[in-house]
């Protein structure tokens, strides 16, 4: 019983992170068609926010991180990835790819490669039937969960999440809405990259924080990203669950080195039996793009 | 009746290309003697790697099938002479055994990846999940690789390492272009590249394409990596992992992709440019190839070579090819598919097509005979468009049976479709738009079903050289797409309103020259169209569609007469 | 006609393109060559008697921690070396270079410093695979090489001089003092590579011979962030205390998620996760928890005390200072000594002298390789108290029984 409690907590508190990575990059992704390889990176910086304000409170400390991640989602989309979006997903996952050696030899530059820490506002555990379980884990999950829940409330059922999915449809029609459709993509990226240097800052606790240790995070993020239906937040959201799942059980369940074969070659399966994504349900951002000349 | 195209066709080997051959060859047995000990390690390693990075230019720059995770390839190369050398077993037969291993891998992974199902970011997720995975087996199985501490592989010295590598390599880069890129693959390659829709109705399956060149560039990865072994001398996990599959992501990207000479300076520049670069600037060499590679990504997308090309002035239609050869005799004298006695051309029996609850074809009989014209006519939304789609493989049908010219293709892909001699156009012309006109028109006689003799009015796009297809006006295009299907041979064209947007007398013109392709060639035309005039002119029989259903077939006069079809295209008045 | 023109005059400049293209090859090719001759037919100099090291220091890529420690402590060791007079009359030359942790450019780098650089030692280099790539490459040229890290490398040679810790050195005086103070139920964690798995190799040998048994046994990747079910599996088997060897950021992670867990406060916890390196991100969690090792700032000898000195006045250096800076500066100065003694920089004379040399009164004490090339020196049991001490409370003997030697 107190096993499969605790494989309930574990899976609960992956699935909370993981859910808050794939957000950002499923943002990202659907909306922008970017796939965004600097996001370990960015999860980093977040990170490194945290140790480096150390004298500030957690919370005015977590703002500032949000504050930062903004920033600096801007200035990469401005300065990078501006007018590459046209030349498809390989031209712009390069750029990435080059940004987020940026980040990670000035986080070195700057930091150096000593492990750091970052402590936790609370250390207390809490008692979850019988189970003695880190607070903070816990109440990070529930914060990540909660953003991620209002990420899609804000794109599904307010005229700002219209306005970002319109744009994306169809960039000439919503600008002659009278929405610049400059300042949404830049914003959605920034959002996304906010996100995963939210999720940074929330898990830095729990972290050897180092220039390195976002190259943990970009695997998990990008498998839950396109296990979901493409396109699709809920599908990645999705993803997040199956890789956060799949994960802690084969790892409880398996020894270490065994775990990380079969989760990988369990992947592979899963794409080859349904490389449309898996779903529960059929929300699309887009359609399947059908090549236009069969259009109608 | 044998057709040559009139402008002379490109010789695989040329002259220019013989000067770059033997250079290559005698900078390959200058070197050491040139160059001291360490540069020329160096450069082994470089034109190890460079095999690597050609390998995967094959999938990506040619036929542009990404592979994220492509070391995995690599290594298992590397690995098979690692392990063969540390069991006692001849290289050579470890580089082998890694080969058809790969072989296999990759085509089950092309298969996966690109199949019909597939999409775009499938391909990533699965490369990407190889490698992980390879690296964690090489990892971890410790009995066959030594876990992280790796295999050493004895080098037999500097400079008979050098010599094997470059000769290897030169061997194996000039073979593949020679037979491959120079050949029918490389042709299909950069057509299933710039449009895979209209190469599919040519009779060229795009996944097949795909797919080798996929199990080709994951071949000559694993060459590449039993190559290096020796080179590298020890052989690690690494060496499979993502780390190295990112890396030649970057070699082909900053070199550019699709050409020889880029991959390899992508490679060189990158493997020795860092050591001399880290030399000279220590610890922030990395944090400076960060912002150069964001540079070259975004300022020169094609790479150095591109950069260095684009400052010599060369001719369209050799930029255009990207190396490859277009044009080939290709076309049979008789027909690859010789129907069956009396088949009907196109026969349709009780198909039905419902995009989710929404039907859009509603149970449609329609017999097409062999040497008809017929005209498919209706109001909008009536399922043109979508029946010429079920006829031609575009879209499956529901329900129902779909035969050409006596075959059963209910269940058939396009270009299964297309070799019993089923051609298309397309309302939004599908040509190549970055090939010139003449490379089109090349194109569609090297894949032809049959050799046909084109009237002169669509021939004289054979010889336009100098300019893009995407630079010809709309009509233009709309003529070159039709002398492109017509050139091919087909037995059987559907046509999607070939006379949309052009002036009333062209239309006719075309109407009179399709009658006249009907009457010379024999081919089976099947055209949807609005204009009234030109149906007059041009079909045999008339078909009506409306609401998914057919209303009524007949003469034009006898259709028009018909109150039923007054009713369909005004509304229930 | 005029398509022909057109046609015609751009193949002239491609091939003009091409041409240039290899000119500018060949161009590139003969600037790498500069003065020196190729590689065929290029006369090697006769060596003079000036002592000459290649520094192998990966201070870019995944191992720039340790290093960057490694390179502070040989530099250190050189400065001292030259000051006193240099080795054989003349000051000691070095070639340094950077591996990025990658086996194939060591190897490339190992054989320029011996071809080109014409080294008489090679020292460094950190990872396992490094470590074995440029030992195999060293041997067949019969030239010295030097680990600071690596005391159980995997590799054997007649010219390979390992000075890290041997597993045995931080295991015989560990493991009975942590059954007796904890209990026979033992947890091994460790990251999956070579050195983990050796380490615990030897720690169940010995753990086997004293009686106690291990209940879970654990390897995970690198870069492992989330230990949860690591830490899930630990609480499961329930055993007395738990040996780590997880390194690096992992170390930090599992340390301070094992320490949220409660796993610090119920059970006996120690390992390499516990080493000096790794303290500035652990700091108080770590108080109060004991481990066994080779050498600590805190040793109090007048060798360590100069060397602790001239390590924190030149490099504005706060934190514990990591052992392996320790060993390369230990290291390079018995290397040093071991030229001098043998009266030659050949490869084959210095191997001679080191095998049969011995350090007295250095940072460890005394110190020197035995049969089995491990260089054995006496250790300690460390606590870790505030601001980073690692204080000696108890020392052993250099002592390497109950462990099978590395080279069978």
């Amino acid at each position: 019983m107190d096993a499969v409690v605790t494989l309930a907590l574990s899976v609960f508190t992956l699935f909370g992170f993981y859910a808050l990575l794939a957000v950002g990059m499923g943002l990202i992704f659907g909306q922008l068609g970017v796939v965004n390889v600097a996001h370990g990176e960015l999860v980093m910086v977040g990170a490194f926010v945290m140790f480096a304000l150390a004298d500030v409170p957690f919370l005015p400390r977590l703002l500032l991180a949000v504050l930062i991640g903004l920033v600096l989602g801007v200035v990469i989309e401005r300065l990078v990835l501006s007018n590459l979006y046209e030349r498809g997903f390989l031209a712009t996952l390069l750029a990435m790819w080059g940004v987020s050696i940026v980040l990670r030899e000035g986080a070195n530059a700057i930091f150096g490669s000593t492990p750091a820490s970052v402590r936790a506002p609370i250390q207390e555990n809490i008692e979850i039937l019988g189970v003695s379980y880190p607070l903070y884990r816990l109440i990070i999950a529930v914060v990540a969960l909660a953003i991620v829940a209002a990420v899609l409330l804000v794109t599904y059922r307010t005229k700002l999440g219209l306005v970002v999915r319109a744009t994306v449809d169809n960039r000439d029609m919503a600008s002659v809405l009278g929405i610049p459709p400059r300042l949404v993509v830049t914003g959605t990226f920034a959002v996304g990259a906010m996100l995963a240097v939210l999720a940074g800052a929330l898990q830095s606790p729990l972290l050897g924080v180092t220039p390195m240790v976002g190259a943990a995070f970009l695997a998990p993020a990008f498998f839950a990203v396109l296990l979901g239906r493409a396109g699709s937040l809920p599908g990645a959201i999705f993803g997040a669950f199956v890789v956060a799942l799949l994960s802690t059980v084969l790892r409880t369940y398996l020894n270490e080195t065994l775990a990380q074969v079969v989760l990988f070659a369990l992947l592979i399966v899963l794409v080859a039996v349904r490389p449309n994504g898996i779903d529960w349900r059929k929300v699309q951002w887009k359609p399947r793009t059908q090549p236009a000349q069969v259009a109608a | 009746m044998r057709v040559t195209s009139p402008s002379r066709p490109e010789p695989r080997v040329a002259t220019r290309h013989w000067v770059a051959l033997s250079a290559a060859a005698v900078a390959i047995a200058a070197a050491p003697f040139v160059l001291p000990s360490y540069p020329l390690a160096l450069l082994t390693l470089a034109l190890a790697y460079g095999l690597f990075a050609f390998g995967l230019d094959l999938s990506w720059g040619r036929a542009g099938v990404v592979s994220i995770g492509h070391a995995a390839f690599f290594g298992l190369g590397a690995y098979g002479v690692a392990i063969a050398g540390q069991n006692g077993v001849p290289q050579l037969l470890g580089a082998v055994a890694a080969l058809v291993l790969s072989a296999v891998v990759a085509l089950i992974v092309g298969r996966i990846g690109l199949g019909p199902r597939a999409l775009a970011s499938t391909m990533a997720v699965i490369t990407l999940a190889l490698t992980l995975l390879a690296e964690q087996g090489a990892r971890s199985w410790l009995s066959l690789t030594n876990g992280s501490n790796g295999i050493y592989v004895p080098s037999p010295g500097v400079v008979t390492n050098f010599y094997v590598t470059g000769i290897l390599v030169f061997l194996i880069v000039a073979v593949i272009w020679v037979v491959l890129l120079r050949g029918r693959f490389g042709r299909r390659a950069v057509a299933v590249r710039f449009n895979e829709h209209r190469t599919e109705h040519l009779g060229v399956s795009p996944m097949r394409t795909k797919v080798t060149a996929f199990v080709l560039s994951a071949l000559v990865a694993t060459a590449a990596g039993a190559i290096a072994a020796p080179v590298m001398g020890l052989v690690s996990p690494a060496t499979l992992g993502i780390v190295m599959s990112t890396q030649v992501l970057v070699w082909v990207a900053v070199g550019g992709k699709g050409t020889i000479f880029g991959v390899f300076l992508g490679a060189g520049v990158v493997t020795i440019g860092q050591q001399y670069l880290g030399d000279a600037i220590g610890a922030w060499y990395l944090l400076v190839l960060g912002v150069v590679f964001i540079l070259v990504v975004k300022f020169a997308p094609s790479g150095l070579v591109g950069i260095a090309s684009g400052l010599l002035r060369r001719s369209v239609s050799r930029a255009a090819s990207q190396g490859a050869v277009i044009a080939s005799n290709g076309a049979p004298d008789a027909p690859k598919h010789i129907p069956a006695e009396g088949a009907a051309a196109v026969r349709v029996s009780q198909v039905q097509k419902s995009f989710g609850p929404v039907p859009i074809i509603n149970g449609v009989d329609l017999t097409i005979q062999r040497g008809e014209v017929v005209c498919l006519i209706g109001p909008n939304g009536a399922g043109k468009t979508t029946l010429l789609n079920l006829i031609a493989g575009d879209l499956a049908p529901t329900s129902g049976r779909i035969e050409v010219l006596g075959e059963d293709v209910t269940n058939w892909a396009p270009h299964r479709r297309a070799h019993l001699g089923l051609g298309r156009l397309f309302q939004v012309p599908s040509l190549y738009p970055d090939l010139t006109p003449a490379q089109n028109m090349a194109f569609a006689r090297a894949e032809a079903f049959r050799a046909v003799e084109l009237p002169a009015e669509l021939d004289r796009f054979s010889a336009m050289d100098d300019l893009l297809a995407s630079d010809l006006s709309l009509a233009d295009q709309r003529s070159l797409e039709l002398a492109m299907a017509i050139a091919w041979g087909p037995e059987v064209v559907l046509l999607d309103e070939p006379a949309a947007g052009l002036s009333h007398e062209d239309s006719l013109r075309l109407a009179s020259l399709m009658r006249s392709l009907n009457g010379q060639l024999g081919c089976t035309l099947l055209v949807v169209e609005h204009d009234m005039d030109i149906v007059r002119e041009l079909a045999d029989r008339v078909v009506v569609l409306a609401n998914g259903r057919v209303l009524t077939v007949g003469t034009m006069d006898e259709v028009v007469s018909h109150d039923d079809v007054r009713t369909a295209y005004l509304g229930a008045v | 006609m005029e398509t022909t023109h057109a046609a015609r005059a751009g193949r002239g400049m491609t091939a003009l393109r091409r041409t240039s293209g290899i000119i500018a090859a060949v161009t590139l090719t003969t600037s790498l060559a500069a003065c020196a001759g190729g590689a065929i037919g290029g006369g090697t100099e006769g060596g003079d008697d000036v002592f000459k090291v290649g520094l192998i220091s990966p201070v870019t890529g995944p191992v720039v921690q340790e290093a960057t420690a490694m390179q502070r402590g040989f530099e250190l060791a050189i400065e001292k070396i030259n000051a006193e007079g240099g080795v054989l009359g003349q000051p000691v030359e070095v070639v340094t270079v950077d591996d990025q942790a990658d086996a194939a450019k060591s190897t490339q780098l190992a054989q320029r410093l011996i071809s080109q650089d014409q080294v008489d030692y090679i020292f460094g280099t950190i990872p396992g695979d490094t470590t074995a790539a440029v030992a195999q490459v060293a041997e067949s040229a019969k030239v010295p090489f030097s680990s600071a890290i690596l005391g159980n490398a995997g590799v054997c040679g007649q010219y390979f001089f390992p000075f890290g810790e041997p597993n045995a050195s931080l295991l015989n005086g560990l493991l009975p003092q942590m059954i007796a103070d904890h209990g026979t139920k033992v947890a091994l964690v460790g990251n999956d590579y070579a050195f983990p798995r050796g380490y615990f190799a030897d720690a169940r040998t010995v753990l086997e011979e004293l009686g106690a048994t291990v209940v879970l046994e654990e390897y995970s990747p690198m870069g492992t962030a989330d230990w949860q079910p690591v830490i899930s599996k630990i609480k499961a088997a329930a055993p007395d205390w738990v040996l780590t060897a997880v390194v690096g950021a992992d170390a930090t992670a599992l340390v301070t998620q094992a320490d949220q867990a409660g796993i610090l406060d119920s059970m006996g916890f120690t390992g390499v996760s516990l080493i000096a390196d790794f303290y500035p991100g652990l700091t108080d969690r770590m108080h109060g928890l004991t481990l066994v090792g080779r050498y600590s700032d805190q040793l109090d000898n007048e060798a360590n005390k100069e060397f602790v000195d001239a390590f924190r006045e030149a490099y504005d250096f706060s934190d514990p200072i990591p052992s392996v800076a320790a060993n390369a500066y230990e290291g390079m100065l018995m290397i040093a000594d071991a030229v001098e003694q043998a009266g030659s920089t050949e490869g084959a004379d210095i191997a001679k002298a080191l095998g049969e040399g011995e350090v007295e009164n250095g940072v460890f004490g005394g110190g020197s390789f035995n049969e089995d090339r491990f260089f054995m020196t006496e250790t300690a049991r460390f606590e870790i108290r505030e601001g980073g001490a690692y204080v000696p409370v108890e020392t052993f003997p250099a002592d390497i029984e109950g462990i099978t030697p590395r080279c069978a």
